[in-house]
């Protein structure tokens, strides 16, 4: 079960720290990382090991009439995208215990911000009775390749990972990671070998794809080499070269469940009139929309204050809005929240000059962003994360960076948190105007926060001189 | 409008890091095509065309530097920057051919920038934390043709300490890159708040007392030649599709040639008991048994570096282009007795394995390697004339393009100075 691992990192993630005992018995400051395990559980036992990459994965396709073309506008497409995982990365291995039960899980974080990092290109042709509309764009990739139990003492790849956005997602239309899923190479490995390093992990693969308007082959030449694993679940001492000093630190908590998430959102989108913008994306003549229905069946929610243990507890929980007084000291509150339903984003859209685009996803996961200043608290709905961003539907369009960062948003007195049940009625759109795309964001989405304990811990933190 | 220039050093506070709540929006497109007054027939690249777009977005606290009589800033602070991804595209057409396609992510990270200017202004402009712009793999403007073709206006530092000051920075700037001709097309808006005081400058602390016992050597470069050839081809099993490579054969040839410069030895015992006297250091030196480091640093002429593409596609007239391209310098450090050569890292400067021509990068052919390596023995740095010698091969497969690459690299060094201090019992 891999729902401890990814709750806990995606929580990390989102910076939405949850248990307490997690959070201390996971402050991994002797990673590369420094990642703070917000999860279930408890890690026991954590292992790190370089990784040298090579190899790539590459989804080749093409409008299929027997997928359904016709119907979703997608005949005369076809193109290719390339995921490239950039020539290195590290492995951590989390041992965690839950109830009693130990289990182990793995991610691979890719190089990010090194001169070859993580990438996806697209290259996609859309056919106009003999003229030929290419869309090409590249970006970073943030996907995060996960190993799972598979077995007693196995671990499976699972390249599509989490956190991360959707394998293939660029500005360009095509397949979605859900719908090749199947045809990505996922062996199996000894968690023996694993912990021993050295090893050399081969994911090829050439296998066919077909489903939702697209037919393909998906080609994989990866190959994984592990170097050698430490552990480092131990906490390392401050680097020896910095001047620091050590303080305790206080991490006050306020969780939250979602009781309810209702509502709709609407990016209305065009292409910018400019050629030499709107082109290089297939965006000229473009005209859409995406209609998001938002929905939860559960979730939760975060608000934190952190700042120095000197400071009086009372100012942490003024600072969480829980009661009226100062909260001088108190050095960051910031928070979150996630959810998943039966959410649905529905695109459309038509070019000027002939064609048409249809595409729906389930948008089963939803996202809040919060943040306090002063005394009043900007809470910004972004959509869902990893591959429920509901504007990465199989049709061409803006990232959802480009929308200026919230589909809707609201501000609300910090007053507000004071009581058990919060209703948050975000209602305020935005207007946008992307590399290639312009518009509108608009709706009216409806959010039941429901208290459910404050949470206290602390850690050593070890700050800068 | 842009601020006026004044000293940079009138009515303001004392030396240390000061912050400022800033905040850019807009647009800067850069885009260039062969231009036949500028040589694209003979070089073959007439059909290409490209650009690349920036979004300069930025939001935060601009951290600058106040070292008393000018103020700079290091990258972008906390202002972090977008997420929309820089991508290169670059279209080659030639009739009779379906037009070419290479796309590419460039690994930047826009930042904001306050560097000092001449006579004492402060420049604002836009860099990279990480990486250079340039087209990348695809054909088109290297780093070093785009070194100074961003937007950039002088700012008065002090004038913040007084008043938030708002700026546009809108129009049009030509560049040229060889066989190319370019422009970079921009509107940007720019806010500051006021500055204010971050910290002071700390005191420099003295440096630690000398070792006792050491050698000092001090050469003059009277000459240091590097030559790099990689053969390439662009290889489906590599991507090469994503960087219209696919058919294409290559030489890239990189040189450089130095006529002058420095070079210096500096050792220290290695641990344990530390020789003294002179005759007794010089021993230990000869011997290995001291830690050696030294650096050879050429005088830069951009006339001696040089690399120049070939690149041949079937059926089609091919790329050839010449560019000038950054310095070869070499460090030493002891290892095993020895004295071990290696160039200097060439990550934080533009790449020099790029000219115009679609071709590999320098991460591609040599990734985290040097390329090149030698040893040279204690003693004979000692001597009144020192040649060292570097050398490597390989093979690499990187993105779309794989192949081979040699490089060597020879510097002939004549002693100026040995100081030979012997320390105390």
């Amino acid at each position: 079960m891999r729902r401890g691992l990814v709750a806990g990192a995606v929580a990390a993630l989102l910076t939405l720290t949850g248990s307490g005992d997690a959070l201390a018995g996971a402050r991994a400051s002797g990673g590369e990382f420094g990642i703070v395990f917000g999860g279930p559980g408890r890690v026991v036992r954590q292992t790190q090991a370089p990784m040298a990459i090579q190899g790539r994965v590459e989804v080749e396709f093409h409008g299929d009439r027997a997928s359904g073309c016709a119907f979703l506008g997608t005949c005369d497409t076809a193109g290719h995208i390339v995921w490239d995982p950039g020539p290195r990365g590290t492995l951590l291995v989390l041992d965690t215990v839950l109830g009693g039960h130990r289990q182990t899980d793995g991610v691979v974080f890719l190089a990010s911000g090194l001169d070859e990092p993580a990438s996806v290109v697209a290259q996609v042709r859309r056919g106009l009775d003999g003229a030929v509309a290419t869309c090409a764009d590249a970006g970073r990739s943030n996907a995060a390749p996960t190993l799972d139990p598979a077995g007693p003492g196995r671990l499976r790849f699972d390249l599509t990972g989490f956190g991360g956005e959707d394998l293939f997602a660029t500005r360009c239309g095509g397949p979605l990671q859900a719908d090749v899923a199947r045809a990505l190479p996922s062996p199996r490995v000894s968690l023996a070998a694993m912990r021993r390093g050295r090893l050399t992990v081969a994911l090829p693969a050439e296998r066919g794809f077909a489903g939702h308007g697209f037919a393909g082959t998906v080609r994989s030449s990866l190959v994984f080499r592990l170097g050698h694993p430490r552990r480092t679940d131990e906490a390392a001492p401050a680097p020896a070269s910095l001047p620091v000093r050590r303080r305790r630190a206080r991490v006050l908590t306020a969780v939250y469940r979602v009781e309810r998430v209702t509502g709709r959102v609407r990016v209305a989108l065009r292409g910018q009139p400019d050629p030499g913008r709107c082109a290089p994306l297939d965006a000229c003549g473009l005209e859409g929309k995406v209609d998001l229905t938002a929905r939860a069946t559960s979730g939760e929610a975060a608000l934190t204050a952190q700042g120095p243990a000197t400071v009086p507890r009372s100012r942490f929980r003024a600072a969480l809005g829980l009661m009226s007084g100062p909260s001088r000291g108190v050095e960051s509150v910031h928070g979150g929240a996630n959810w998943s339903g039966p959410g649905t984003a529905v695109q459309s859209q038509t070019w000027q000059t002939g064609g048409f685009c249809g595409s729906a996803i389930p948008a089963r996961t939803g996202s809040l962003d919060i943040s306090v200043v002063g005394r009043r608290v900007t809470v910004r709905y972004s959509g869902g994360y990893g591959d429920g961003n509901p504007l990465r539907g199989r049709c061409p369009g803006p990232l959802l960076s480009e929308l200026g960062g919230a589909l809707l948003s609201t501000s609300v007195p910090l007053r507000t948190f004071r009581a058990r049940r919060i209703v948050l009625r975000l209602r305020r759109g935005n207007t946008f105007t992307a590399e290639a795309h312009m518009g509108s964001t608009s709706g009216d989405v409806k959010i039941v926060l429901r208290r459910l304990a404050i949470r206290e811990s602390s850690y050593l933190d070890f700050a800068p001189i | 409008m842009t601020c006026a220039a004044t000293p940079a050093h009138a009515g303001v506070g004392p030396p240390g890091t000061y912050v400022t709540d800033a905040s850019t929006h807009g647009t800067i497109v850069v885009s260039w095509r062969g231009d036949p007054a500028r040589g694209c027939g003979e070089a073959g690249m007439c059909g290409e065309s490209g650009g690349f777009t920036l979004r300069p977005n930025l939001r935060g606290e601009l951290e600058i530097l106040h070292f008393g009589r000018r103020w700079e800033s290091y990258g972008s602070g906390s202002m972090g920057s977008d997420e929309t991804p820089v991508v290169v595209r670059a279209r080659h057409d030639e009739p009779g051919h379906d037009p070419g396609l290479c796309i590419q992510p460039l690994p930047v990270q826009l930042s904001l920038e306050i560097a000092a200017g001449p006579g004492g202004a402060s420049r604002l402009g836009f860099g990279s934390i990480i990486g250079f712009f340039s087209s990348g793999r695809c054909a088109g403007p290297t780093a070093l043709d785009l070194a100074d073709a961003l937007p950039h206006a002088d700012i008065d530092v002090p004038r913040l300490r007084r008043e938030p000051v708002s700026l546009r920075l809108a129009g049009r700037r030509a560049f040229a890159a060889g066989p190319l001709a370019g422009e970079v097309a921009y509107d940007v808006a720019l806010r500051f708040a006021h500055l204010r005081l971050s910290q002071n400058a700390s005191r420099e602390t003295g440096a630690g007392s000398e070792p006792r016992s050491a050698v000092e050597i001090a050469y003059r470069v009277e000459r240091l030649t590097a030559r790099t050839t990689v053969d390439f081809a662009g290889l489906p099993e590599l991507g090469c599709e994503v960087l219209d490579g696919c058919g294409t054969t290559g030489i890239v040839t990189r040189t450089f040639d130095a006529p002058g410069g420095n070079a210096r030895v500096d050792a220290v015992p290695a641990g344990g008991r530390s020789p003294v006297g002179r005759a007794a250091v010089l021993s230990a030196f000869r011997a290995g048994r001291m830690s050696v480091y030294g650096s050879v640093e050429p005088r830069f002429d951009a006339r001696g570096a040089v690399t120049v593409e070939e690149l041949r596609a079937s059926g089609t007239a091919g790329c050839r282009d010449t560019a000038p391209g950054p310095g070869v310098a070499v460090e030493m450090s002891s290892a095993r007795r020895t004295v071990t050569l290696r160039p200097t890292s060439d990550l934080g400067t533009p790449d020099p394995l790029r000219a115009r021509c679609p071709g590999p990068a320098r991460a591609d052919v040599l990734g985290d390697r040097r390329g090149a390596t030698g040893t040279v023995a204690p003693a004979d740095l000692l001597r009144s004339h020192v040649t060292l010698r570097l050398g490597g091969d390989g093979r690499f497969a990187g993105k779309g393009y794989g192949g081979r690459h040699a490089t060597t690299i020879v510097a002939e060094l004549r002693r100026e100075k040995l100081i030979v201090r012997g320390g105390r019992r």
